[in-house]
């Protein structure tokens, strides 16, 4: 598997997947079957948005799975360090000999360009 | 008077004069025409000035150099290939990431997307080097708007020093 593959495979099994998940949990789940905290007082609130509102939310949902992805990928890069950390790793797909981070970062943003 | 001939407050109303950087501002901020600029100026930089001078000092904010010398140098900033490190991998032969130039930029618009979006990542149609740094220069100033021209020419020039055949038309 090559790096823009991997990249692929995260925006279709975790950005868009995700996503999608949240859309059925908010607009499909009964507030009475609500039994976790958290998503009481989330479905709550999302019942008193608009239809304008809560496709923003989404929008903004997708975003931050964006965003938290592209850190991720941007210290297997070695792009950013956590905190004082200065680590050089690598990360191997099955048998391959190269490693596939290092521009995963890149290959992954530019999916998510119009 | 020592304000006046700080080379920090001259970099902070230039940046004040200057429209993304571009050439408009560079002139009217060039040579003589700067010290009547900046004793025009001095009045209103007040302390808001000299803050900001402070602060960027004090940072590493626009740094210049290979990417393995200015990753992980500051919290909150990021090293930035220009160009763009998997167009250079695909492109260039013997392209090392770890000593290719680099800037550091703020995370948010690198990695996070801000209010002025993120640098782009995408390279269709990309032909050549030249086109790439342009399109890179280009990205850092909308994203950026606040970054200065000296270490935009900086890394152009550095790009040109390293891989000097690929710069050939």
């Amino acid at each position: 598997m090559k790096a823009e593959e991997f990249a692929s495979a995260l925006k279709t099994g975790i950005i868009d997947s995700n996503l999608a998940d949240y859309r059925k949990l908010f607009f499909n789940t009964p507030i009475t079957e609500a039994t976790d905290e958290y998503f009481r007082q989330a479905l709550v609130f999302f019942g008193d948005l608009n239809e304008t509102q809560r496709e923003v939310l989404f929008r903004i949902l997708r975003q931050v799975e964006i965003d938290t992805t592209s850190s991720l990928l941007s210290v297997l890069d070695g792009t950013s360090d956590l905190k004082d950390n200065r680590m050089s790793l690598k990360l191997f797909a099955g048998e391959e000999s190269q490693p596939i981070n290092g521009v995963l970062q890149d290959c992954f943003l530019a999916l998510f360009e119009d | 008077m020592y304000l006046i001939e700080s080379k920090a407050l001259r970099t902070w109303l230039y940046r004040r004069n200057t429209n993304n950087g571009g050439k408009e501002g560079a002139e009217i901020v060039g040579k003589e025409v700067a010290e009547t600029v900046v004793k025009q100026e001095l009045k209103q930089a007040g302390t808001e000035a000299v803050e900001t001078i402070a602060k960027e000092e004090s940072s590493k904010l626009w740094k210049v150099g290979l990417h393995e010398e200015l990753r992980g140098t500051e919290v909150g900033l990021e090293s930035h290939h220009i160009g763009q490190k998997k167009w250079m991998i695909d492109n260039i032969p013997g392209y090392d990431v770890m000593k290719a130039p680099a800037m550091l930029v703020p995370k948010i618009g690198h990695t996070t997307r801000g209010a002025r979006g993120i640098v782009s990542r995408n390279t269709t149609g990309i032909a050549n080097l030249r086109d790439l740094i342009a399109r890179d220069i280009r990205e850092m100033r909308r994203v950026y708007p606040n970054v200065p021209n000296e270490p935009l020419q900086k890394i152009i020039q550095m790009n040109k020093e390293m891989y000097p055949s690929f710069f050939k038309k």
